[in-house]
């Protein structure tokens, strides 16, 4: 079992709901973003969701793209970023999961990726553009190291698909709150919180719930029909306006939200 | 490595049901009588189909051997894209959708999208990188003329590449409206295909209209190559006859014909210029429409086949060949279409007087001559 799926499934157990941060790997700074990691991990993050930057980050919007590009001209490669999450092995006790595109996995190389990030303390990934049809290769390379395949699913998914696409899943299934880019604004909880109880009838996983996530009513809103959220652009945000404080304010309240009974 | 095929569907969760909900549509009106009468008509009526094959006298006489041009560059709107934004846009309206998008580079795609769409009655929104919206100022203003909206790109190296991934994210938000009209044979499946068979017709009349003067094939096909839109419509139809592909690539966006390694980007598998670690590398070719660091899947095929060969050329000869062009047949070429002009002045040893070749002259130069100017200035000092 991989450590997300180990870490998500007991917290079901004991009835809590977690909270992932995601953060750029190389932002603000390669050394700034290990030690977001570490003070995330302080302030309770169930997770963290470390995204290795690509130039062409097509599933994110505006906030994420300019980390990225800006993590990127930083210098930070998927080499570096491995190289310094491996000194974070002893430090860091919740479990890692890469956000990457594919393009960097399949340079590496599936096998050699899955095999770094293993070595590097990592305990799953998402690959945002790599559906289930075209992961067969990387599944394969990733359960070899024991790492997690965290698969998303859509508000336009069929039933029928998210059957699919739970059977390559561990770890958790990655519900997405709105069809779009992170950090767009999420519609209809009410539609949110339908689609979600179909979902659950079709498979035992653990549920997340990310893309537009950015107040405490919409934690509060979400939490029964989740085991955790994921929280990414407004963090990022909320850390451009107002530095590490900001960044801890928005998580401490998102997760005050999160545990707020409704 | 493990990934084999070329092409397939690498994108976001979001995106999969719709694309496999447009392969099912394709697979329908690909065959339905109604729709392809409906888009000959189209061809026939309205973009000016089919285009004329034209022998050119005196560029046979300077590269020593006969040369034919299929004068894409008379299709309404000015080059060969209309052919697939006239079919898309159809599709489109067929499958309920009141809202287009579309990316561009040059400007030529985004200016056939908007007319299609205009001519359909449809909504239509075009992503632009902002490096070429200010070196094609007049195609944005056609746009605007034809109802579109255009929105510049700021992110990235802010060209065709970006342009895609903004047209991509609005497409994941907007899917149940709109479709997305994609300018080459590159995109996830069924894209590639789709554009492969609308583009087709290219291929199809050239060969009828030289089996009909010439008696025979010709010895050589040549083409421009970004996406490899009009490359591949040009190719596909005698992919099976002995007559040597030529794909033309820019310098500064030489992606098979040097710099590319497979790799994924835009929801497809290709060569892709890229760095050591995946990043997509920014392009820099004196033609927009060249400038995209990847190729659409067949290409690469293609290349791996030994099918097509590809070059590239200096943005020095590709001007000859604009020029060329315009001094001895009274054309004046898009600068993409250079290209393939220009290889054939660069390549003229690799040719003897017993070759047939047939040039796809994809694009009219219109949009290009304020740009060639300041370039011709440039070169000569």
């Amino acid at each position: 079992m991989g450590k997300v799926r180990e870490t998500l499934e007991s917290m079901r157990e004991e009835g809590r709901k977690g909270l992932i941060p995601y953060m750029v790997a190389g932002y603000p700074s390669l050394q700034e973003s290990m030690d977001i990691i570490v003070t995330l991990e302080e302030h309770g993050a169930a997770a963290v969701e470390v995204g290795i930057p690509f130039s062409d980050p097509m599933a994110d919007g505006p906030t994420i793209q300019k980390a990225h590009a800006q993590a990127l001209e930083k210098g930070a490669t998927p080499g570096s970023i491995m190289e310094a999450l491996s000194q974070l092995k002893d430090t860091v006790n919740i479990p890692l999961i890469l956000m990457t595109y594919y393009n960097p996995i399949l340079h590496m190389g599936l096998k050699n990726f899955a095999q770094r990030a293993k070595e590097a303390g990592i305990g799953g990934a998402i690959v945002p553009d790599l559906p289930p049809e075209e992961a067969k290769g990387w599944i394969r390379y990733a359960r070899e190291e024991g790492l997690d395949t965290v698969f998303l699913v859509a508000p336009n998914t069929s039933l029928e698909r998210v059957k699919t696409i739970a059977r390559v899943t561990s770890g958790f299934l990655y519900y997405l709150a709105l069809k779009g880019v992170t950090g767009s604004v999420i519609g209809d909880i009410g539609e949110i919180e339908r689609r979600l109880s179909q979902v659950k009838e079709v498979t035992s996983l653990p549920i997340g719930v990310g893309f537009g996530i950015s107040n405490p009513q919409e934690a509060t809103l979400l939490a029964p029909w989740c085991d955790a959220l994921i929280v990414g652009s407004s963090l990022l945000r909320a850390l451009d306006k107002g530095g590490m404080k900001g960044l801890l304010g928005l998580f401490e309240s998102l997760k005050e939200g999160l545990l707020t009974p409704l | 490595m493990i990934q084999r095929t070329f092409g397939g569907r690498f994108v976001p969760e979001t995106l999969c049901t719709p694309l496999m909900e447009l392969e099912e549509a394709w697979e329908f009106y690909r065959q339905d009588l109604n729709f392809q009468r409906d888009l000959r008509h189209l061809l026939t009526t309205y973009a000016g189909r089919p285009t004329p094959l034209y022998y050119a006298r005196r560029l046979s006489g300077e590269v020593g051997c006969r040369v034919y041009l299929k004068r894409e560059d008379l299709c309404h709107t000015g080059s060969h894209k209309i052919n697939n934004t006239l079919g898309q846009c159809l599709l489109a309206k067929k499958m309920g959708k009141t809202r287009i998008i579309a990316e561009t580079g040059a400007g030529q795609h985004g200016v056939a999208t908007a007319t299609a769409a205009a001519l359909l009655g449809l909504e239509c929104v075009v992503y632009m990188g902002v490096q070429d919206v200010k070196r094609q100022a007049l195609n944005v203003f056609r746009m605007e003329l034809l109802g579109a909206q255009v929105i510049p790109v700021e992110g990235g190296s802010q060209t065709l590449k970006d342009a895609i991934n903004d047209a991509l994210r609005d497409w994941a938000s907007s899917v149940d409206t709109t479709h997305y009209v994609i300018g080459s044979v590159v995109g996830p499946h069924p894209f590639p295909e789709m554009v492969k068979d609308f583009q087709s017709v290219i291929g199809k009349e050239a060969r009828e209209q030289i089996l009909e003067v010439e008696r025979c094939l010709p010895t050589h096909c040549v083409a421009c190559v970004g996406g490899g839109s009009n490359a591949l419509g040009l190719f596909y139809p005698m992919e099976k006859d002995p007559v040597k592909f030529i794909g033309v690539e820019a310098a500064g966006a030489e992606t098979l014909s040097l710099r590319g390694e497979p790799g994924v980007l835009h929801g497809f598998y290709s060569y892709f210029i890229q760095d050591p670690w995946g990043q997509i590398l920014p392009t820099d070719a004196i033609a927009a429409g060249l400038d995209y660091p990847g190729v659409g899947p067949q290409h690469s095929i293609y290349k791996e086949k030994g099918r097509a060969k590809y070059y590239n050329l200096s943005p020095g000869k590709a001007l000859e060949g604009f020029s060329v062009l315009a001094r001895l047949e009274g054309i004046i070429p898009a600068l993409e279409s250079a290209h393939a002009i220009g290889w054939l002045l660069d390549q003229r040893d690799e040719l003897d007087s017993s070759s047939l070749v047939l040039v796809c002259l994809s694009g009219r130069g219109d949009k290009d001559v304020q740009l060639v100017k300041e370039a011709l200035e440039a070169y000569h000092g």
